[in-house]
């Protein structure tokens, strides 16, 4: 039996890491994904989890008789719950009576997503607790127990995720990973419903039923049609092309009256045609300069902006599109259009994220067009960045300019929309000789190295298009005059004056998407927003330093070390569960910052992160088990984790600074990689020990596992909620490390507390 | 001090309940600060939350604290205080004031033929006045962030209306309009602004949803020379689902401004899939047929994606034309298109001999074949406001500042 249980328990980590990162991507597509929608979503995950092993696990395990047909019949209902979350995730517009093509509020979002993940997390963090309890022998309480779950677990989580991140998500529909997932957790409920003792009868019924129904829905390709409904509910009113992932995400394209629609992650993301959009991106761009022959364009080209571009004497255009799904879907859906200009010889499409590419080629650009979404999430604010601006301005000739545009509103600039506006426009000017922005809908900015060179008189701009003979239709005349006049260049140029009070965009302090996402907050009437707005640098550190002394001060007054003692290792492993979700946020997008968006290297690091986890769990188990693991080894682990956030900043800016080759293998391939392996190896370190501490000072195997593991989700629930959405955007990478690494030594302070005489023995 | 207290056994319930309510507490201290700093300060001209108010023209008095505004089909009862819906009229000591008196958000000098008015003083200016507000609610509103703030959280300038008018008159601006958010809302400032100009000889405009009762309208009437107004969709579902409003009071307004003598045209935004099945268009096009006349201009514009509906794509083309054909056959003379330059939709064509009448391109005329409000070829009459001399040049497109308003 104990075969298929430690089976069971590396496949509940499984399922929860598989099951994330397909349920996480579904939401995305739903909700508005931005930094915020991650992080509450994320957060939702966590709490949920943590919920189902602290509130429900602790309290009701020891109570259950017969806890092996609890277990059987828990992940009975995991199994189920997983495919209905999908439908239930595409369910939401619909249950929330959103109108096809409206966002989705902040507040429906958060109590959809909670609804959503309340099931299958709670039953995970259940799981936990209850497995922890049927793995020890019957009367062994040792921590070494609870060690060796949180392994398997662990193993089972690294394998998940990596299974459904580099393969599963890109073969199969999201409905098919959860049904296979079921189907898995079920075959091993069948396997461990032989070894019940009693009410075996009454469990089969339901397993094998389920176990037949799963069958038969893969067999007679049932699977397609429930897809097909899920993906029908969504997309209801439109026509329906196709919905595929890839592993950068969900692309969606629907047709209407010979009219294409791109959506991204559920995004709408350009339709072709729509000569009003490409026309302006494209002949706004070019026409700046005198003489435009080599020009750079990031994202977006298949939407006619290349064929734009084309109309104009260029000899080169290098397109960079990351996601080679979008190029095969236009040439499966566009190809007929007169939009479509990948056939054309002077352009060359690379399937490359766009930061690697400006830091590596050795081109020489006239013009770099940004056609990338406005910066709404920490990924894509890596391109307006005064880092990125950079960067453009080592590829760009004498008289390049760099172009890109942000969303914006042509008759009134309200005070959110211009703090982003505000932020992007100092960073561009922070690095380019002359900014211009261009009014309208959309704010053109435009960086030019040499000053003389941009204009934004209309005539001037006329005659060029007239020198070179291109045909356009809304760049013209007839609209410029109107949309460039005086006074429409005059408001804008009031409302881009530079205020103390607005930062500037920077790669390790990515204000502009914490902008973006205040003014993404104020098209709902929610008083959050409100709040969004008035936090500030100085209120969070003030915030940061009242918790701390929250925290440490009534654990300090307790006279008794005996008490002391159980407390500060429960905060310990909080404080730790906060860090080591900081660790992964940061470093995933450090990586991303300095050396560009790898998809399979993201893997790596989490792997690592993951790897290390399991390796300090299993470590700490093993000393626990020869007898040994003492809270000084605990306190060690504690003084790692205060020290590493305070090295990880100095790493990051180091490889950040360095551009020579050897220093760019390095960091690419081995340092960042595989830095988290320390991370995790801490973090894994702790866990089985703190048990071991707890159950020192308060006995309860059950009790312990269900606290222990909460808390350190509870820890890790904040963390996801905090830092990507506030605490990075506004302080910074580097003061968000220190914040951590303060956070830790407040525990690390209890412990010290708690260690007491121990400590003078061992000193 | 015995230690009592802190020997206590404090259990772990307990613990983390005072650590919670603790860090909350403190946690939101420095929070407030912050947004207490933000709140309180004093706004002047062409700064956030700059407002004054004068006295509503149309509401009941219920009792001593309730008023019922009149001004709109929602017919709001508001005590002391509490905000209307449009965010922009609030009852005082008894009275009823609307809060965007003489404060607008939002002044440019726009082509009329932006407006979009296409039978009215083609290819001059108007001066385009917003405050903020709005009494609809729809969600691809394309000022929503003026129409859907109160005016306190908005960037105002002080602009009274004799200040308008003279503005108007130095800028070269034959006409006012009462434009980009809800004109209605603000009805007060657009009236005595309208009183104004008409002694001055400069006309009014004003493009609005129609969201408005009659008796206001037939007042403000008197003064106004065109009016474009949205007939957004053509059934109470959309109205009810997209606005927040009632389709009703719109189609009312319509007759009323028909019935005035003012100069009416009617623009429909076609979103779809919402309101895009083309035989609730005929009905629609019957209609206007049928109680406006065939001879009113009605525009199909194009939709794109804005505020809360971001997830849609813009109207296809053939959409509009398909629209454009279905309004023709009904027999409505003179259907446009917007914003497709270099198509049909955007010219006037004589409905008697199918000259081309107005040659159009975005918002310049390249051919103008009106001669005294008549067809130059078969004079049949053209329904508009068209300049009162026959000579007119093409003129270059003079745009003089007026950033002493735009901060």
């Amino acid at each position: 039996m104990k075969k298929y249980l430690i089976l069971g328990l590396i496949l509940i980590g499984f399922t929860s890491m598989a099951a994330q990162i397909v349920l996480m991507r579904e939401l995305m597509v739903v909700f508005y994904g931005n930094e915020l929608s991650l992080g509450i979503t994320l957060a939702g995950w966590l709490f949920w989890v943590a919920m189902g092993s602290w509130g429900i696990g602790r309290f009701f395990v020891e109570r259950i008789r017969n806890k092996l047909a609890f277990f059987v019949f828990a992940e009975l209902l995991l199994a189920l719950f997983l495919p209905l979350t999908i439908f239930a995730t595409s369910a939401i517009p619909i249950i929330l009576n959103t109108s096809p093509g409206e966002i989705i509020g902040l507040f429906p979002m958060i109590y959809s997503s909670l609804a959503i993940l309340a099931p299958p997390c709670l039953l995970l963090g259940f799981l936990f607790v209850l497995g922890c309890r049927i793995y020890s022998a019957k009367n062994r309480e040792g921590a070494e127990q609870i060690g060796y779950v949180y392994v398997l677990e662990a193993i089972g989580a690294t394998s998940g995720g990596l299974l459904s991140s580099l393969l599963l998500i890109r073969v199969l529909p999201p409905l098919y990973i959860m049904l296979g997932i079921g189907l898995l957790n079920l075959g091993v409920v069948f396997s461990l419903a032989w070894f019940l003792e009693e009410k075996k009868s009454l469990l089969l019924v339901p397993t094998s039923i389920l176990i037949l129904f799963g069958l038969s829905i893969f067999s007679f390709g049932k699977v397609e049609d429930l897809c097909q409904t899920s993906l029908d509910l969504r997309w209801k009113t439109y026509h329906l092309l196709t919905s595929r992932n890839s592993i950068y995400g969900n692309l969606t394209v629907t047709e209407k009256d010979n009219t294409y629609s791109f959506f991204n992650n559920g995004l709408y993301n350009f339709t072709v045609p729509d000569e009003f959009t490409s026309e302006r991106i494209a002949h706004f761009a070019l026409l700046e300069h005198p003489e435009p022959r080599k020009v750079l364009l990031i994202g977006g080209g298949v939407s006619g902006v290349l064929r734009e571009i084309l109309k104009h004497p260029v000899e080169k255009v290098d397109y960079l599109e990351l996601d080679p799904l979008m190029i095969t879907l236009a040439k499966e859906y566009l190809s007929s259009t007169k939009e479509y200009a990948l056939n054309d010889e002077r352009v060359e499409v690379r399937n490359i994220d766009g930061r690697l590419f400006v830091r590596r080629t050795s081109n020489k650009y006239d013009l770099i067009i940004v056609n990338l979404p406005s910066p709404f999430t920490a990924q894509i604010n890596r391109f307006y960045t005064v880092e990125f601006f950079k960067a453009t301005e080592r590829i760009l000739k004498e008289e390049g300019i760099l172009f890109f545009g942000i969303t914006s509103s042509p008759n009134y600039i309200s005070e959110e929309q211009r703090n982003l506006l505000v932020s992007l426009n100092e960073s561009l000017k922070r690095v380019f000789a002359e900014v211009r922005v261009i009014p309208g809908d959309t704010n053109y900015f435009l960086g030019c190295k040499s000053k003389g060179i941009l204009t934004l008189d209309y005539k001037r701009l006329m005659e060029r298009l007239n020198e070179r003979r291109v045909k356009a239709k809304y760049v013209r005349e007839y609209y410029l005059a109107s949309e460039l006049s005086d006074e429409r260049v005059g408001y804008l140029e009031g409302k881009l004056r530079s205020s103390p009070k607005i930062m500037l965009n920077y790669d390790f302090r990515p204000i502009s998407y914490y902008y973006d996402m205040v003014l993404w907050s104020t098209h709902f009437k929610f008083t959050l927003a409100k709040i969004f707005k008035g936090i500030s640098t100085k209120g969070i550190y003030l915030t940061a330093l009242l918790i701390y002394c929250a925290i440490l001060l009534p654990i300090w007054l307790r006279r008794s070390i005996d008490e002391v003692r159980p407390v500060a290792v429960l905060t310990a492993v909080a404080t730790t569960g906060f860090a080591e979700i900081t660790f992964q946020v940061i470093t995933l997008l450090s990586f991303q910052i300095i050396y560009g968006y790898v998809y399979y290297k993201l893997s790596i690091i989490l792997t690592s992160f993951m790897i290390g986890l399991i390796f300090g769990g299993w470590w700490a188990t093993k000393i626990i088990e020869k007898g040994k693991g003492n809270f000084l080894n605990f306190i060690e682990a504690q003084i790692c984790i205060c020290i590493y956030p305070l090295i990880l900043p100095l790493i990051f800016l180091g490889f950040a600074g360095s551009s020579g080759k050897f220093s760019t293998y390095l960091g690419s391939n081995i340092i960042l990689p595989f830095l988290p392996i320390i991370a995790g190896f801490i973090g894994g370190f702790q866990f089985p020990l703190a048990n071991k501490l707890y159950l020192q000072s308060r006995g309860g195997l059950v009790r312990a596992a269900g606290l222990t593991y909460g808390l350190d989700l509870f820890g890790s629930c904040l963390g996801a909620l905090l830092v990507s959405v506030f605490l990075l955007p506004i302080l910074g990478i580097p003061a968000v490390c220190l914040l951590v690494a303060l956070l830790n030594l407040v525990s690390l302070v209890l412990l010290l507390r708690g260690a007491g005489s121990t400590l003078k023995l061992f000193l | 001090m015995n230690g009592h207290f802190y020997r206590r056994k404090l259990s772990r319930r307990e613990f983390f309940k005072v650590c919670a309510f603790s860090s909350i507490a403190l946690a939101s201290t420095p929070l407030l600060v912050d947004i207490l700093k933000a709140a309180v300060s004093s706004p002047k001209s062409g700064e956030k939350g700059f407002i004054s108010k004068r006295e509503a023209m149309f509401y009941k008095v219920l009792d001593e604290e309730t008023i019922q505004c009149q001004l709109c089909p929602r017919r709001c009862t508001l005590s002391e205080g509490m905000r209307g819906f449009c965010r922009a009229r609030e009852p005082h000591g008894g009275k009823h004031y609307s809060m965007v008196y003489g404060d607008p958000c939002a002044v440019y000098k726009d082509p009329i033929e932006k407006k979009p008015l296409f039978h009215f003083l083609p290819q001059t200016f108007a001066f385009s006045i917003a405050t903020a507000g709005c009494n609809l609610r729809c969600k691809y509103c394309q000022n929503w962030e003026i129409s859907q703030f109160p005016p306190e959280e908005t960037e105002n300038y002080e602009l009274p209306p004799e200040e308008v008018v003279d503005s108007a008159i130095k800028l070269n601006c034959p006409t006012i309009a009462y434009t980009y958010s809800e004109p209605s809302v603000f009805y007060e400032y657009m009236y005595d602004t309208a009183v104004i100009a008409h002694k001055k000889g400069v006309k009014n405009i004003y493009h609005s949803n129609g969201y408005l009762n009659p008796e206001p309208l037939k007042e403000l009437c008197k003064y106004l020379d065109g009016a474009n107004i949205d007939l957004k969709g053509f059934t109470q579902k959309y109205y009810g689902e997209i606005c927040e409003a009632t389709l009703k009071p719109v189609l009312d307004t319509l007759k009323t401004l028909k019935k005035e003598g003012v100069h009416l045209e009617i623009t429909n935004l076609i979103v779809p899939p919402y309101n895009d099945d083309m035989e609730k268009i005929k009905e629609m096009c019957l209609w206007i047929g049928d109680n406006l006349g065939k001879e009113v201009p009605l525009h199909f514009s194009r939709f794109y994606p804005l505020y809360k509906l971001k997830n849609l794509s813009p109207t296809p083309v053939s959409t509009l034309e398909k629209a454009r054909e279905v309004a023709m056959k009904v027999g409505l003379e003179y259907v446009y298109i917007g914003n497709v330059p270099g198509h049909r939709g955007e010219n006037t064509y004589c409905p008697k001999d199918g000259e081309l009448l107005i040659h159009r391109r975005g918002y310049e005329i390249l051919e103008n074949n009106i001669v005294d409000g008549k067809c130059k070829f078969c004079g049949k009459p053209i329904p508009g406001v068209w300049p009162e001399e026959k000579v007119k040049k093409k003129t270059e497109l003079p745009s003089p500042k007026v950033s002493k308003y735009l901060g």
